[in-house]
């Protein structure tokens, strides 16, 4: 069953996206197909090892595949001759481990690849994230360095410091999974608050309330190949694989 | 005690400390020597031990007349003597003439400032001091005799080692030609015993004194000081822009190289990486001083600006030890950062640019603090190629002095006095750079 955002401008389209490490040795992507359209929201659940990350860190070219297209509004990121930086710029990433810059305040963070590389001028930018910082209630952090941050504060000023380059698409690399319990809830509110606004959102996650609630299209992810995808509807109330089926034993 | 008062208390003993320094040095730089008055033509007051014996024949007293060797603050001249010009004898012990054919003549007594080395070597001289077995008959040079013929009279000049250390006594009488030496010299010696400086320096301020305040010799040190913080100063700025350059290849290749398309991209930085590679194998693996040797002798050879073959030279050396220190910071800084900033779009000089080398910077600078204050003290064989740096302008002192304990104490003293101060200006630095760390 498709959803109707599934009818939608396809934003990135993934064919035959294979990945190996140390020289093939190990494979951690095999071949995987999708398509990821604007304003969906797109959880991937797996087992650890079930190549989800590196699916997602392939998808703005952290990872180099060893094989197949990734094509990003149309074009060809895959191919050697593009500029992967300017599409960058269009692919918002938030880490496990939030990688803030240390040495900077949580506003020129925030302002920094804004000015040097959107050109805009330090007015603007610092406009800019202000609004932001306001829509996360951290408004009074700006001039804060990271250490003087919670992890949750830290986790969604990462997510900021990405909406300040005003991305086409948001990739989540399990933004939850380093934080404290009390902590998940604040950042999960964010992550919420940015699909309803229509964000289109890759998220890898094991926060399984949040991909019932929130997502649009649920992926299975093992062995470094697509098992089942769906709505969460389908994947957890009647996923038909068996695989998914213990995976999601296990975890739920 | 909080950290202002702490520092308040350490400034305030340091200054103590330097005062009580300055007070004992300032008191023990002096001291009077036993000065004999002269009264009537006779020693009265405490024999100094030094003192040999009064000349005396057929109980008659032989006098000498002695120069004049200056009278000590706070005394006069105790003698109502005068010379021929009318000028008052001031410090003296006169030895009457026995009779008048026989008269010595004016004998002048006088310290003197350089050594029997340096008398040896006048013209005309040979030795005249005692002989014994080690000298096989010969006389010894604790004594040096230089005989000037002037017509019918002999200027004889003795230079004899005085009581005191380090000084030496000149003793000079114009004889009728053909007057046998011997009298001259034990005149003379019973002369020199007699000498009284006046006011002395310890040994101690006499070896400052000759090395640093004579000729404004001090002058070499401080000239020395200012080029060895020039080529230090050179070296540093260069080292460290090698070093980031050449930490960054080497860094991106070990990093990134497999993630790196194929293409003239990636054989470029490979053909860098070994370059670098090449650079530092080569340069770790020799000596500084031979790099340095090689630069002025072969490379430069055409220029005889030693100072900036220095700079280059401890530069390039610096440069290869930075260049690992940094590759070290910039391999520490999680790999989160590099990843944070290229998924924002930056290109990877402009992550590492931004990101990167100031996170990599904060945590080697105790590293290349120690480099800066190695390098400093790896400039003192500059000398080697003839430049006048500190170490150089000790050892242009010691040559011209043939005093080594000062003028070598004194430049380890200046060394170990901008150590330190470097040392605590990094401290400061490195506090600055912590306050975004709380």
């Amino acid at each position: 069953m498709t959803t109707d955002k599934q009818s939608g401008e396809v934003l990135i389209s993934v064919r035959g996206l294979t990945k190996h490490f140390n020289g093939g040795d190990l494979q951690a992507l095999g071949g995987v197909d999708t398509d990821i359209h604007r304003g969906e929201v797109l959880v991937v659940i797996g087992p650890s090892g079930s190549g989800k990350s590196t699916f997602l860190r392939c998808l703005n070219l952290l990872e180099l595949p060893t094989a197949g297209t990734i094509t990003l509004a149309g074009e060809d990121i895959t191919d050697p001759k593009v500029d992967i930086n300017l599409h960058r710029q269009k692919m918002g990433m938030v880490f496990q481990h939030f990688n803030l810059f240390p040495h900077m305040t949580v506003l020129r963070n925030m302002t920094l690849a804004p000015m040097k590389l959107l050109k805009k001028s330090k007015e603007e930018a610092e406009g800019k994230a202000r609004t932001l910082l306001e829509r996360v209630n951290l408004a009074d952090r700006e001039n804060a360095y990271p250490s003087q941050l919670s992890g949750g504060q830290k986790q969604r000023i990462a997510i900021v410091r990405a909406l300040c380059m005003e991305p086409e698409v948001m990739l989540f690399d399990e933004p939850t999974s380093a934080l404290d319990p009390e902590m998940v809830g604040e950042v999960l509110d964010v992550m919420k608050e940015l699909a309803r606004s229509g964000m289109t959102m890759v998220c890898v996650t094991h926060e399984m309330g949040f991909a019932r609630e929130v997502a649009d299209r649920v992926i299975f992810m093992d062995g470094g190949k697509i098992v089942e995808e769906g709505t969460p509807a389908e994947i957890f109330a009647s996923p038909k694989e068996q695989r998914t089926k213990d995976f999601l034993n296990k975890v739920l | 005690m909080n950290s202002k008062r702490k520092t308040g208390l350490k400034i305030a003993l340091t200054v103590a400390a330097a005062a009580v320094i300055a007070v004992v040095v300032y008191f023990t730089s002096f001291h009077n020597a036993d000065v004999l008055k002269i009264e009537n033509g006779r020693v009265k007051g405490i024999k100094p031990t030094w003192l040999v014996g009064i000349v005396e024949e057929n109980g008659k007293d032989v006098y000498v007349k002695l120069g004049d060797v200056g009278a000590p603050k706070g005394y006069k001249a105790d003698s109502s003597a005068e010379d021929p010009d009318g000028d008052p004898i001031t410090t003296a012990f006169f030895f009457k003439g026995k009779d008048a054919e026989k008269d010595p003549g004016t004998v002048l007594v006088e310290p003197w400032k350089g050594t029997l080395q340096q008398a040896a070597a006048l013209e005309g001289a040979s030795p005249c001091g005692v002989t014994n077995a080690k000298t096989e008959g010969e006389k010894d040079a604790s004594c040096i005799l230089v005989k000037e013929p002037s017509g019918e009279t002999e200027t004889l000049s003795l230079y004899l080692a005085s009581p005191y250390e380090g000084a030496c006594i000149h003793v000079q009488a114009a004889l009728p030609a053909g007057r046998p030496e011997e009298e001259l010299l034990e005149l003379a010696q019973a002369a020199a015993a007699k000498v009284t400086p006046g006011k002395q320096l310890s040994p101690l301020a006499a070896d400052f004194k000759l090395n640093f305040l004579d000729d404004n010799r001090w002058t070499y040190l401080l000239n020395g000081l200012l080029v060895t913080l020039e080529i230090t100063l050179g070296a540093v700025v260069l080292g460290i822009l090698i070093g980031v350059v050449v930490a960054t290849v080497r860094s991106t290749w070990d990093q990134n190289s497999e993630n790196m398309h194929q293409g003239p991209g990636k054989t470029a930085l490979g053909f860098l990486n070994g370059v670098c590679k090449l650079y530092l194998t080569v340069i770790r693996g020799t000596p500084v001083v031979i790099q340095l040797m090689i630069m002025y002798y072969i490379i430069f050879s055409s220029s005889r600006n030693g100072v900036m073959i220095a700079m280059l030279s401890f530069g390039i050396n610096s440069g290869a030890y930075v260049a690992e220190i940094i590759r070290g910071g910039i391999m520490s800084v999680d790999r989160g950062q590099l990843e944070a900033g290229r998924s924002l779009g930056f290109n990877y000089v402009q992550t590492m640019r931004h990101i990167i080398i100031p996170q990599a910077m904060k945590s080697v600078l105790p590293a290349l603090a120690n480099e800066f204050i190695v390098l400093l003290k790896e400039t003192s064989v500059s000398g080697y190629v003839a430049v006048k740096d500190l170490t150089k302008g000790g050892d242009i002192i010691r040559g011209v002095t043939y005093s080594a304990f000062m003028p070598l104490l004194a430049v380890a003293a200046i060394y170990l006095v901008m150590v330190m101060f470097f040392t605590w200006l990094v401290g400061k630095l490195e506090r600055r750079l912590r306050a975004s760390d709380h």
